[in-house]
């Protein structure tokens, strides 16, 4: 598929501005690109490209992807739990996505961020409710067997959704506006949660805690607290 | 001053002759600064717009489209005296010291 001088200038200018400016721009250009050779609108794509503030921004947002992807990556895989890692990470990435640009105008907040921050919180509290029926459960469960590897890949497919749709809300933070960033912050949070348990699970460590109480009470200090501080920056985020 | 604030002068100075067609304004600009991109002249014209120095509306031309013009507003008058004003401390400035 060939894509003409045009879109990709649509493209560029969507993606650095507002959807309002970038109306206008596209408008004005069409206006005096018009009749122009297509060697103009690629140069002037190309200009659009350049400024060292775009620069910046888009390290920001490679620097955020790489926040929600590793942890994401880490936690639908078998054998590889970064707890510590992954808190780190999303601490930083809500710490970018939090000093994020300068304030537009202010628009109602549409439905489909309400949606997308209900499905992440319903996530988040998945996570929590599969723990707390997996522990207070656990004797009715262990005679099915198998109830490790289920958790396990409920854990699994719930970071997979958290992070495909903080990856959305961080592409929807730059072309519609800044507040779609909470779908991502709360998107970091679901992981590291998530992460937490995951390392659980996996650990080989033998002082870990052999106890339904024991092990409640030792993820239960770590995830209570990293989903509350999620949470207050994902409210922070819709600021 | 810096090349923006020269920018923005001649902008408000072609518009202060008369509202101009944007098209046109660019062009006229580009000839004359030719290593400065269009689209920096046309950020510049933009941000002109967005300070409320100008405004924009559209203007019909005989047997064609309607075309974006520009004018100068009142506030757009204040800021080409002041850039006018400082343009020429520079020009005396640099002429004190013998450049001509």
């Amino acid at each position: 598929m060939k894509f003409s001088p045009w879109d990709r200038l649509t493209w560029t200018v969507r993606w650095r501005f507002s959807p309002q400016e970038a109306d206008e721009i596209l408008d004005d250009y069409r206006e005096l690109l018009s009749g122009r050779p297509p060697e103009d609108v690629r140069q002037v794509a190309a200009d659009f490209g350049r400024p060292t503030e775009y620069g910046l921004w888009l390290a920001r947002f490679w620097g955020m992807a790489g926040c929600l992807a590793l942890p994401l990556l880490w936690n639908t895989m078998w054998f590889a739990y970064h707890q510590v890692l992954s808190l780190v990470l999303a601490a930083a990435g809500a710490a970018l996505a939090l000093s994020l640009g300068k304030k537009e105008e202010e628009r109602q907040l549409g439905r489909g961020l309400w949606a997308l921050l209900v499905v992440q919180a319903a996530l988040l509290g998945a996570v929590f409710g599969l723990f707390a029926f997996f522990c207070f459960h656990m004797d009715t469960l262990l005679p099915l067997g198998n109830v490790g590897p289920l958790l396990h890949a409920l854990l699994q497919l719930i970071s997979l959704l958290a992070g495909l749709l903080g990856l959305a809300g961080l592409v929807l933070t730059r072309v519609e506006d800044r507040r779609w960033r909470a779908v991502y912050v709360l998107g970091l949070t679901v992981l590291a949660v998530t992460s937490i348990l995951l390392a659980v699970m996996g650990s080989m460590d033998v002082s870990a805690p052999v106890t339904i109480e024991g092990l409640w009470r030792y993820c239960m200090v770590r995830m209570v607290p990293t989903a509350l501080v999620g949470l207050g920056a994902t409210g922070a985020a819709l600021c | 001053m810096l090349k923006k604030d020269i920018l923005e002068l001649c902008l408000l100075h072609l518009l202060s002759q008369g509202d101009q067609y944007g098209y046109e304004m660019l062009t006229r600009l580009h000839d004359i600064f030719p290593d400065t991109r269009e689209s920096v002249i046309y950020a510049a014209l933009r941000g002109l717009c967005k300070e409320g120095l100008t405004e924009k509306y559209e203007g019909q031309v005989s047997a064609g489209p309607a075309r974006k013009y520009y004018r100068i507003t009142e506030a757009g008058q204040a800021r080409y005296a002041a850039l006018l004003e400082q343009w020429r401390a520079m020009r005396q400035a640099v002429e004190a010291l013998g450049v001509v």
